[in-house]
């Protein structure tokens, strides 16, 4: 590979009497790649490793298509979901209220940050024994992940975004409020939230099947005083619901209010 | 093969390593490519949020597709075009492109009324965008990430004929833009 002003006399590079490429060529570096998004990744491919189980991957020399972007069944999710805007990892805000986070979650990130500082081809140790199991809950059982829970997953594709603004939201003004929401989520700062919250709620949801999900825009709220989370929802129909359910899924989904469509 | 020993291989012997079910060779390619493939994205996407799912989705892709990798290319010109098309995708996913023509050698720049309304003198990255995507591509990957035109042309799966007249076509733009 080489570098601007590297290339040959003759080539393109060298006829440019515009001077553009000399101006293109001295704009900053963007940097390496922010630690966040690196390890973010790095967790990505460790699940994907683990999934892959150290399996050789097949078609070695081939033109073997991409898989589907879409799968009908949920598998791990690999894709664009944590934002990476918030840059520590410590504690909620004073007052804000932490969602309890999924053992399954706690495990992936414990594996996670051995994949980051050892390389991407970790497993996932059980708590139990230490024995190597798959994060691959609602998908191709494999016999060492017999204990996983069976939780579903987002698809690799769904775009998942979780804040925790807290918001009062009243119960009559959910479609202005969950509106505004959508509005002015691109300004808000992201919270670290663990995503597989907002996931689990989604996939409790009724008349919701989470392989359609394109897009899912969460949101830690009060309603009426109590707490709650907002769940924006999109599928692949371009079909826009918003519900308030209850703050805790891990059992089930509780819908207290809702669904409705967001006023733009 | 434990981290000293990937470090060792180059990148295509590591990609046959994962290809084959090596656990560590990918992630000596995520390490040696990550701030290449980030730069790449950020400057095709112009929004670091966008830039770091697309650069996620790619990496994740090519650790997925890393079989169907031929080996007539560079390892990192098979990146660079993994990454590149993710960032499209996505930017095309906001806005539809009104300049697709532009990819199979189309016309000049687009010139838009609303931009030239605004009387500002553009900067070098404001008058990048204003690009076709195309001439654009082809400016960030040439004279921005210093590509040969060969390996450009490999990454946008055009002809290196292209590759130039877009580079020629996209410097002469970015003049007018910035002269104006």
């Amino acid at each position: 590979m080489t570098r601007p002003g590297d290339q040959t006399p003759g080539s393109s590079a060298e006829q440019d009497p515009t001077g553009i490429r000399d101006l293109l060529a001295s704009l900053p570096d963007p940097g390496p790649m922010p630690d966040l998004l690196s390890r973010r990744i790095a967790d990505s491919l460790s699940r994907e490793a683990a999934q892959r189980g150290g399996s050789a991957t097949p078609g070695h020399g081939t033109d073997q298509a991409p898989p589907p972007p879409r799968a009908s069944t949920p598998v791990t999710h690999q894709g664009s979901v944590v934002p990476f805007a918030r840059p520590d990892r410590g504690d909620a805000a004073p007052g804000r209220r932490r969602r309890p986070v999924l053992p399954w979650l706690a495990t992936a990130a414990a594996v996670a940050s051995v994949g980051a500082a050892t390389g991407l081809g970790a497993y996932v140790l059980s708590e139990d024994d230490g024995a190597p199991m798959a994060i691959q809950p609602g998908g191709t059982e494999r016999e060492d992940a017999a204990e996983a829970p069976p939780v579903a997953q987002p698809n690799p594709f769904t775009d998942i975004k979780v804040w925790d603004t807290g918001t009062a939201y009243d119960s009559g003004a959910l479609q202005e409020q969950a509106g505004e929401f959508l509005s002015a989520s691109t300004d808000l700062n992201f919270e670290e939230v663990p995503v597989g919250d907002a996931w689990q709620c989604v996939v409790g949801l009724p008349d919701v099947d989470a392989a359609q999900v394109d897009q899912v825009r969460a949101d830690a709220i009060t309603l009426d005083g109590e707490p709650a989370q907002l769940l924006v929802v999109t599928t692949t129909d371009d079909r826009v619901r918003v519900w308030a359910v209850a703050p805790d899924c891990s059992g089930s989904t509780e819908v207290l209010e809702g669904p409705v469509t967001p006023l733009p | 093969m434990n981290l000293t020993e990937a470090q060792e291989l180059d990148d295509r012997q590591l990609l046959t390593a994962h290809i084959d079910g090596d656990p560590e060779a990918f992630g000596e390619i995520f390490r040696r490519h990550k701030d290449r493939m980030w730069a790449v994205a950020l400057r095709t996407t112009r929004d670091p949020e966008m830039a770091a799912d697309a650069v996620q989705d790619a990496f994740i892709s090519a650790f997925r597709r890393a079989g169907s990798f031929r080996g007539d290319s560079q390892v990192t010109t098979w990146l660079h075009r993994i990454v590149v098309n993710a960032c499209l995708d996505r930017l095309r996913k906001v806005k539809p492109t009104v300049d697709l023509d532009d990819l199979h050698g189309g016309g000049p720049v687009e010139h838009r009324d609303h931009h030239r309304s605004v009387e500002v003198r553009l900067d070098v990255r404001a008058a990048l965008e204003q690009l076709p995507e195309g001439q654009r591509m082809a400016l960030v990957l040439v004279d921005m990430h210093g590509l040969s035109v060969a390996e450009a042309a490999q990454v946008l799966e055009v002809a290196e004929g292209t590759v130039k007249s877009r580079c020629a076509r996209g410097r002469a733009a970015m003049l007018e833009l910035l002269q104006r």
